[in-house]
């Protein structure tokens, strides 16, 4: 049945030229306000709605599915060239999209990055058009104890991104876990470490955090090595990944594109944890995983895979419970509503008409994003050949403008600046900053929910462990804490390994 | 010389503003809560129409933090040219008592209320209680078993259903959540036995008969839930219900003639029948109060909710 | 550059700072709740970090932390300082002349410090990228820069 009404709307949207054309401005400013640091895809939708008011409500929908997907694929774009992620969820991509990029393959990095969007948003997308109902169910039976064990197993993945030193990541994490403690506490009504700061009242800001912990101190990295390290040139000739290269790919970004759908499915989870949760899995399972953090290929594409899968993931629940899996399909939610439609399980019965050409809005976005991106990949790999004394002044700025723009707060950014140099100093004693940014996201559903299955169960420990997805969670997490350390104490033993050697001749 | 320069030009800019109609240029509505919301949706939608009613358009910003805080005092300590108007809601009734942030409704000069929204409790599809009596009933007999979600200490739903437990003695395990979205899913997979939310936000929930509606917390039914209780036809009669708010409001020392302009210009976008529509899809009552009956409304609110802040402990 | 130096200069800072957040996170206590209130997660927490820091330090003392750190090139160091303070300054520069001015200014003072010489390249490159930028956030994006002493509406 669905297939024939899939069908029916691939037609209906492909007969049109004109919702081609508005999916193709969607993924293209989704991009480019996914690119440039501190706006979202969010941001780039919000501003977008009133836009749409006067359009037809399918042709506003796919305008504004376009920038969704085109921003949370723009994300990468910036954290592959300079290590400053566009959003969130690019975060886990840098890992290895930079250290690839400082090798003089930018394009290549970027070219994996799209191939492995396009995989993973059309699985994606395909999971949302034939099993939305079932993955809505089983979304709902996730209640607070489930968050918490969900919420430990992704801080888990701290192990595989701690670098160097475990001890140090957990720090890190530590000090992350920490600060999402500031601020108005919803579960008590306390606020806390706020001194009495109507700024700190809301906690730290996501967006200025992330800012000060890759743009800023990126910045200043590039600032105090400019006179002794020499610039990075793009390779030039053969600048996109040939098959050979990808083939080996498509399993990591085909499981990581599973992976994200039903991570952004879960309301609460967004494509951040997708990409993280699959690059932990990725490197864990991963025949080389030594490669991991220097420039893997499998590094770039299971995050890529899996937050692009996680944007058909989050339409899920917005769709057939009216509940929005994340932020941004909360403002497609408004969106809908605008236009006259209320998302929940009346809206598969009563308009068949909007939801279809959603899926296959969806399903045409990955294939504009694949094109656009390959295409793009080309001059954006070229970006960062310009004159680093010129770029570095520039992106300061950007970053600046970034921390402002969220809120319009000045506040804002002499946050981001403080974090800015606190990232820079971590960064010369060896401490990773990853952590902390996997803690921000994760730590208030940790402790909310801890705290609120506490309040169900009055005080009751036990039921983090009587409830079944609950448990099974725990239990991954306890495997996957023993299976990470163990791989990366034998990479910690090839390291040092090689450097004796080296060290001998 | 630079110096003197810039001043000779802002001197200009200044002189020639006093003499200009006003508004001649464009009006920021800041609005305290992130983009793609509740309140922000409303907000876009009424000043859609703004062009033909003010004569010139009004652009939303998001001032989001703070649990609304930060964009309310941006609003407070904004220039008082008329420009910059605020979206007020609810949490401003809460900060002072509940030791979050000094502001109050007396640091603006308010220009008109918008609407109301009243609390619905709302258990699931498949509840053993069919009626606001069986609940209370049960939850008499059974002391802090029955647990109650709501979107967060000292929201207006949580204080809504802490009023209605401390008049009737019933002990509720209340469990807090994050706002409407996570509340609601908490009900439909069965985490929570009852929910209090605003009535409209369980309104799509209620047509699809996912859910029963027990009662609403309001003095009279809902229009567009005309068959849901008040809670006094359920026997439960609470005389002052807490009530969620949204409003307009001016920092204070706007030039009396500008404020006129811009309360009836806002006024007419309120009237227009394109937001009107749009409220009632979305079921959220409209109430117009001008900025005495606002001032009044706030003032009593404000008696109303510092012995049930103090009964749930939230009284600084 | 030492790393048990600065390992355990890092780890006695962060002990002392997990004494105080726990210190202070015990004030936070709020009625009606259970056991687990708003002081439990922060005090959890700081016992962790305190363990943590305890284990770096012994590391360090016990001369295991091999890893080397990156050593600080001084020039460079202080680009950094001036750079920064050059962002501090626009900061305020933004708020009082605007966003178009002071941003041109920044770019220019920036890509001064970092050794660009030639003043009508540098100029030429600031006004250019300032516009851009301008028109994508407040155009096309309608975000309200800071308009400054310029604002329109005096």
């Amino acid at each position: 049945m669905s297939v024939v009404y899939l069908l029916e709307a691939f037609q209906t949207i492909l007969s049109d030229p004109s919702s081609l054309l508005f999916i193709l401005t969607g993924v293209t400013a989704g991009i480019i306000v996914g690119c440039l640091p501190g706006l979202t895809a969010t941001m780039g939708c919000a501003l977008l709605i009133p836009f749409t008011f006067g359009l037809p409500p399918i042709q506003g929908l796919l305008m504004l599915m376009g920038i969704f997907t085109g921003g949370i694929y723009g994300g990468s774009i910036s954290g592959i060239l300079i290590r400053t992620p566009g959003t969130p969820a690019a975060a886990a991509t840098l890992l290895d999209g930079y250290p690839m990029a400082q090798k003089g393959e930018a394009g290549k990095a970027i070219g994996i990055g799209t191939i492995a969007s396009f995989v993973g948003g059309t699985i994606g997308a395909l999971i949302m058009a034939f099993l939305a109902p079932q993955i809505a169910d089983f979304g709902l039976r996730f209640g607070p104890p489930e968050f918490f064990a969900l919420a430990v197993f992704g801080l888990t993945m701290i192990i595989s991104i701690s670098g160097e030193s475990l001890l140090k990541g957990a720090i890190a994490a530590i000090l992350g876990l920490l600060l999402t403690t500031i601020g108005y506490d919803p579960l008590s009504g306390v606020p806390r470490f706020t001194l009495e700061n109507d700024n700190l009242l809301g906690g730290i800001t996501f967006i200025p955090a992330l800012i000060g912990m890759f743009g800023f101190a990126q910045v200043f990295r590039n600032i105090e090595k400019m006179e002794v390290v020499p610039q990075v040139k793009s390779k030039v000739g053969k600048i996109l990944p040939s098959f050979k290269e990808v083939k080996p790919l498509l399993p990591t970004m085909t499981k990581s594109g599973g992976m994200g759908a039903i991570t952004g499915s879960v309301p609460g989870l967004g494509c951040d944890v997708a990409a993280f949760v699959a690059y932990g899995e990725a490197k864990r399972t991963s025949k080389k995983p030594e490669e991991f953090g220097k420039g893997s290929h499998e590094g770039i594409a299971a995050p890529e895979a899996a937050n692009n899968g996680a944007t058909g993931g989050a339409m899920i629940p917005m769709l057939t419970l009216g509940v929005p899996g994340d932020a941004v399909t909360a403002v497609l939610l408004g969106a809908l509503t605008i236009h006259g439609f209320q998302p929940g399980p009346l809206l598969f019965q009563d308009h068949p008409e909007i939801v279809y050409p959603i899926f296959a809005g969806m399903i045409l976005c990955q294939v504009v994003l694949l094109i656009v991106g390959l295409f793009g990949a080309r001059t954006f790999s070229r970006l960062i050949n310009i004159d680093i004394k010129v770029l570095t002044p520039v992106i300061f700025l950007l970053c600046i403008l970034g921390s402002y723009s969220m809120r319009f707060s000045f506040f804002d950014v002499g946050l981001a600046l403080t974090i800015g140099v606190f990232a820079y100093f971590m960064g010369h004693f060896k401490f990773p900053v990853s952590p902390i940014l996997l803690a921000l996201i994760l730590g208030p559903m940790a402790e909310q929910n801890m705290r609120r299955s506490l309040m169900l169960s009055q005080d009751d420990l036990t039921i983090f462990i009587s409830r079944p997805i609950s448990a099974v969670f725990l239990i991954l997490a306890v495997v996957m804490v023993i299976t990470s350390y163990r791989k990366y104490k034998k990479l910690q033993k090839i390291d040092n390994d090689a450097k004796q050697n080296a060290q001998k001749s | 010389m630079k110096c003197i320069s810039f001043l000779c030009v802002a001197l200009l800019t200044i002189s020639s503003s006093v003499f200009a109609d006003f508004p001649e240029k464009d009006i920021t509505l800041v609005v305290p809560w992130s983009a793609g919301g509740g309140t922000d949706t409303i907000a876009r939608a009424l000043v859609k129409n703004a062009k033909q009613h003010i004569g010139v358009n009004v652009n939303v910003v998001n001032k989001t933090g703070g649990q609304g805080a930060i964009g309310m005092g941006a609003t407070k300590r904004a220039r008082p040219d008329g420009y910059t108007v605020g979206l007020i809601t609810f949490g401003l009734s809460t900060y002072k008592p509940m030791g979050l942030s000094n502001q109050t409704f007396r640091d603006y000069e308010l220009l008109q209320l918008l609407n109301q929204s009243s609390a619905a409790l709302t258990v699931g599809k498949n509840s053993q209680w069919n009626s606001l009596d069986d609940l209370i009933t049960y939850a008499k007999a059974n002391p802090g078993k029955v647990t109650l979600g709501h979107t967060g200490a000292g929201a207006a739903w949580h204080l809504s259903a802490a009023a209605l437990g401390v008049l009737y003695d019933v002990e509720f395990n209340y469990i807090p959540f994050d706002g409407g979205a996570p509340t609601r899913s908490a009900l439909l997979g069965g985490h929570v036995d009852v929910i209090a939310t605003g009535i409209d936000e369980v309104k799509q929930l209620h047509e699809a008969d996912q859910i029963k509606i027990l009662a609403v917390n309001a003095l009279t039914r809902h229009p567009a839930f005309p068959s849901i209780p008040t809670l006094a036809e359920a026997g439960y009669k609470v005389d002052a219900p807490v009530l969620d708010w949204r409003g307009l409001a001016l920092p204070k020392n706007v030039p009396d003639d500008r404020v006129d302009v811009l309360a009836s210009g806002f006024k007419r976008m309120f009237d227009d029948p394109s937001f009107r529509e749009y409220c009632e899809k979305v079921g959220l009552i409209l109430v117009y109060e001008n900025s005495d009956g606002f001032e009044d409304f706030l003032a009593n609110m404000e008696k109303v909710l510092e012995p049930t802040l103090g009964a749930v402990g939230l009284l600084k | 550059m030492d790393s048990r130096r600065i390992d355990t200069g890092v780890g006695l800072g962060l002990a002392v700072l997990s004494s105080v957040i726990y210190f202070f996170a015990g004030q936070y206590t709020a009625f009606g709740v259970n056991t687990y209130g708003p002081n439990f997660f922060p005090q959890l927490l700081a016992v962790l970090l305190f363990i943590c820091s305890g284990c770096l330090v012994f590391n360090a003392l016990r001369g295991n932390s091999k890893a080397e750190l990156e050593g600080f090139h001084k020039g460079g160091l202080i680009k950094v300082g001036v750079t920064l303070a050059i962002a501090v300054l626009y900061l305020f520069a933004m708020q009082l002349l605007g966003f178009v001015i002071s941003s041109m200014m920044f770019l220019y003072l920036i890509m001064f410090a970092l050794g660009k010489k030639q003043h009508w390249r540098i100029a030429l490159i600031s006004i250019s990228v300032t516009a851009v930028v301008w028109f994508i956030f407040a155009y096309l994006l309608m975000i309200p820069m800071p308009e400054g002493i310029f604002s329109r509406s005096y």
